[in-house]
């Protein structure tokens, strides 16, 4: 079913909606939310946790991108989850070393930190004005939480080579952010 | 919050037309393998025949290829790519021919299904629906696609990024020429991009920083475009900038509510009238726009709108328990406080003047064998989880 009528099917408040939309989107939510988690069982409830949230918030929203709209709510279950799992000393994975590569990334002090809005807007432009392989690599290991070998494999490239690429966007990234004037 | 994880945080607000672009475009292990085995088959061939001799008593080497196709199940498991993308390895089997030699595009260990090409079944071309997988959804080819569907939206320098909506503005509603806007394409099939030039024009009574009528290259019509930026400082400015006043159109009232057995009930009502709406609810245009402050939200009524000029049809407009409207159009939210009397006070008159069109409608639980509403059997019992509260958080 295409993503317009499953939306339509949502503010007719038609549960066929819930049911269209774990059978088209349950793997990829999984996926989303098993990058960050690396557990199936924390995953597993993120995703339902999404069905849920989908279920309050349409309507009034009408998503233009029904995909990436479930996956962004997903993506911020997991993130909190994470928080409190790694706050118990558990959990770890990709969520971890994307977290290390920051860390070294990221310099310190820098100001007052702007405000999420700030941050936002810099980001898209600064990825909008990127290559696109380049941008894409970004976002599947950012925002999706793809392995280092799953991008390689895929983009047929070495492991070096997105490593590299990686860091060089990351670079790219803070001195943007510098000249923007945008701290974190 | 350590600056890594607020930032890693903040890669949630990536604009979702580059995370839906960035998602998975399956590499079609059956359409690159073809290219291999036969560049492969071509250098064999020609060792072959250089090495073979008339006289040679040796058979020459076997030069065939291993046709055997492999999975993306037979993938490192322990990244846990393993077994989603399996169906992915046939997705894309009867794509349009790539350049022998052109390099395959990336294809993200996550797939998007919503611009996946289902897979043909190797039977031939499938007759019944049952025969796709029901976890793709077919994505027209690019000759298919109607021309709002090949360049969805474009950006205005520092103004936004206007989405385009399928419906087309009246000719005579289309004011001046504002300039010309970039518009890009991408077609998943041949990894190709396409790239156009538009013309935008003003809609008579919308300020053009919300929404303008886009003309596509050789057309003649006008499709709408909104702003995903456009925020309105004030409810009087998104009444003036939207020429509400004339373009709104009013539909039904409807609220849920869950009994002590979980049960959701539906009520719905018909019969509102824009003018009682605007004094009922919209009277202070002074109202500031609330929408970047946290907001508890417990969930009340809603109603439903059209933007006909814009294309905007059946938009849920909720109010909540302590006197919040929020309109959420065009990509962004735009959220008033009008007040818990105001609200309060609407739904005394919608109960008391509007005709009860669906009167309370029990929605089946999971595991119901019989509808709730008739005590019929139902074909299957009703699958969807509990909704155990209408109260959210306001969303990110």
């Amino acid at each position: 079913m295409d993503d317009k009528r499953i939306v339509e099917l949502f503010f007719q408040r038609d549960e066929q909606a819930l049911t269209e939309t774990r059978q088209k989107y349950s793997r990829y939510l999984h996926r989303v939310a098993h990058n960050i988690l690396q557990n199936a069982q924390d995953a597993e409830e993120c995703v339902s946790d999404t069905y849920l949230r989908a279920w309050n918030a349409i309507p009034p929203h009408r998503p233009s991108r029904l995909s990436v709209y479930l996956g962004k709510i997903t993506r911020h279950l997991a993130l909190d989850r994470y928080a409190a799992l790694t706050a118990d000393k558990r959990g770890g994975g990709t969520t971890a070393d994307i977290l290390e590569e920051w860390r070294d990334a990221l310099p310190d002090g820098g100001g007052d930190p702007a405000d999420d809005l700030a941050v936002r807007d810099a980001l898209n432009r600064f990825l909008r004005q990127l290559p696109a392989d380049k941008r894409r690599t970004f976002i599947r290991r950012y925002w999706y939480g793809d392995t280092i070998a799953a991008i390689a494999a895929d983009s047929h490239a070495t492991e070096s080579a997105v490593k590299m690429t990686l860091s060089r966007t990351r670079d790219e990234l803070k001195t943007f952010l510098e000249k923007e004037g945008i701290a974190l | 919050m350590k600056k890594e994880e607020r930032l890693h945080r903040l890669f949630g607000e990536i604009d979702d037309d580059l995370v839906a672009d960035a998602a998975a475009k399956p590499i079609p292990l059956k359409v690159w393998l073809p290219r291999v085995t036969a560049a492969v088959a071509a250098v064999a061939l020609t060792v072959g025949l250089a090495v073979a001799q008339p006289w040679a008593t040796e058979k020459p080497p076997v030069t065939g290829t291993d046709t055997t196709t492999t999975t993306r199940a037979e993938d490192d498991e322990t990244d846990g790519n393993r077994g989603d993308t399996t169906t992915t390895t046939t997705v894309q089997q009867d794509a349009p021919d790539v350049n022998p030699g052109t390099p395959v595009d990336t294809a993200p260990a996550i797939q998007d299904p919503s611009h996946v090409a289902p897979p043909k079944p190797t039977g031939g071309t499938p007759t019944t629906s049952a025969e796709w997988n029901p976890d793709i959804w077919y994505e027209q080819k690019w000759d298919e696609k109607p021309m709002w569907q090949r360049y969805p939206d474009f950006e205005r320098f520092e103004i936004g990024n206007y989405i385009v909506y399928e419906t087309t503005v009246d000719a005579a509603k289309v004011g001046e020429y504002l300039q010309d806007v970039n518009l890009h394409g991408y077609d998943n099939y041949t990894q190709t991009p396409y790239d156009e030039i538009g013309k935008i024009y003003r809609i008579e009574g919308i300020n053009d920083t919300a929404a303008v009528a886009l003309q596509y290259p050789g057309r003649k019509d006008y499709f709408p475009a909104v702003n995903t930026k456009y925020s309105p400082a004030t409810l009087g400015d998104l009444i003036n900038d939207l020429n509400l006043r004339e373009n709104i159109r009013i539909g039904t009232v409807y609220y849920s509510y869950h009994d002590e057995n979980g049960r959701i009930h539906d009520k719905e009502y018909a019969g509102l009238t824009v003018e009682k709406m605007w004094e009922l609810l919209l009277s202070d245009t002074t109202l500031p726009n609330v929408a970047d402050q946290p907001i508890d939200w417990t969930h009340k009524v809603a109603f439903r709108i059209d933007l006909p000029l814009l294309g905007i049809t059946n938009l849920g407009v909720p109010l909540s328990e302590d006197g919040y409207i929020r309109i959420h159009l065009m990509g962004m939210e735009k959220i008033f406080h009008i007040g818990k009397d105001k609200v309060d006070a609407f739904m005394e008159y919608v109960e008391e003047n509007c005709r009860l069109q669906k009167d309370d409608q029990l929605i089946a639980l999971p595991g119901d064998t019989t509808d709730p509403n008739q005590g019929t059997t139902m074909t299957s019992p009703a699958q969807p989880p509990i909704v155990t509260g209408t109260t959210m958080q306001k969303p990110r």
